[in-house]
């Protein structure tokens, strides 16, 4: 597998892991079938540039998935209830 | 644990079919079910302002409510109610545009913003160091996401924070998955470009 990479300078992300990019994605998920997992592994084993990529890759996912859930303001659900039983009691007269 | 899931289904199916004969009741326990989800699709992607994502959210079950009749069950309840919020989202992202305010809007908004920021500052202050840390991962994601293209930003609230599988994604959003993986890659990594010096300083620490 050819590597894209320049050697200096700044990486874009697209070219990240050669002709792999778009396998990133599944890759840090564990999504990918086993011969594809494997050309990804010994591809960032082999460059130190797509190593880092995929590392920082995987970073973002875990810090995105580890987003603590939004909780709903408490009074919203009374409104929210009332409206619902309004409309009930609109339809049924 | 697919037992669980199962029972899980059923009892969705049975609440579904309560709120389609008009019982709020059971409608309560489905919005309570996916409530935390909808409340961060919108505060990630349509608003910034809490009274804007309280009128959209509460617009999104009350039209979920007023329609479950067409509701046919083809995907779970919370998928679909995931495209009555994007939709009522981008609706009010599209009628934004128009608004001849919008500057003003903005400035609104980001004053707003900029308010809640030096408040979480000045409580993140009198955090324990750990907690304060958190803080500002959380505050680092949020301004990264809000920067994202909206194409983008819903994707990656849905699949990452909000734990969608690229299918239930695809229906919500009605697209392909195809294209769900792709907006979802794109959105990834813009978002590890706008977080890169915040993890190598962070890895410093």
């Amino acid at each position: 597998m050819k590597c894209k990479i320049s050697k200096k300078g700044y990486i874009p992300p697209q070219t990240c892991v050669g002709n792999l990019n778009k396998a990133i994605s599944d890759y840090v998920e564990g999504k990918l079938d086993t011969a594809t997992r494997k050309r990804v592994e010994a591809h960032i084993k082999k460059y130190a540039r797509c190593r880092a990529c995929v590392t920082s890759f995987k970073k973002t996912v875990k810090i995105l998935k580890k987003q603590p859930k939004t909780k709903v303001p408490s009074q919203i659900h009374n409104t929210l209830r009332k409206k619902l039983l309004a409309l009930v009691a609109k339809k049924s007269k | 644990m697919r037992k669980k899931k199962a029972n899980l289904g059923r009892l969705e199916s049975l609440l579904v079919s309560k709120s389609k004969k008009g019982d709020v009741d059971a409608f309560t326990e489905l919005i309570k079910k996916y409530e935390g989800k909808i409340w961060g699709l919108l505060r990630n992607v349509c608003s910034t302002v809490p009274s804007e994502i309280e009128d959209v959210y509460q617009e999104t079950f009350i039209n979920a409510f007023k329609n479950i009749k067409k509701f046919r069950e083809t995907s779970n309840f919370g998928t679909w109610v995931y495209r009555i919020a994007a939709n009522q989202c981008f609706m009010k992202l599209r009628k934004k545009k128009r608004s001849k305010v919008e500057s003003l809007d903005a400035h609104l908004e980001s004053d707003i913003h900029r308010h809640a920021m030096l408040r979480k500052l000045a409580d993140s202050s009198r955090l324990p160091e750990k907690e304060a840390g958190k803080q500002e991962v959380q505050d680092k994601v949020r301004k990264a996401l809000s920067k994202l293209p909206r194409e983008y930003k819903i994707v990656v609230t849905m699949r990452d924070i909000d734990g969608l599988t690229n299918e239930e994604a695809a229906k919500a959003l009605k697209m392909s998955i195809a294209a769900i993986k792709s907006r979802l890659h794109r959105g990834r990594t813009l978002m590890r470009n706008s977080l890169s010096d915040f993890m190598e300083n962070g890895a410093k620490r």
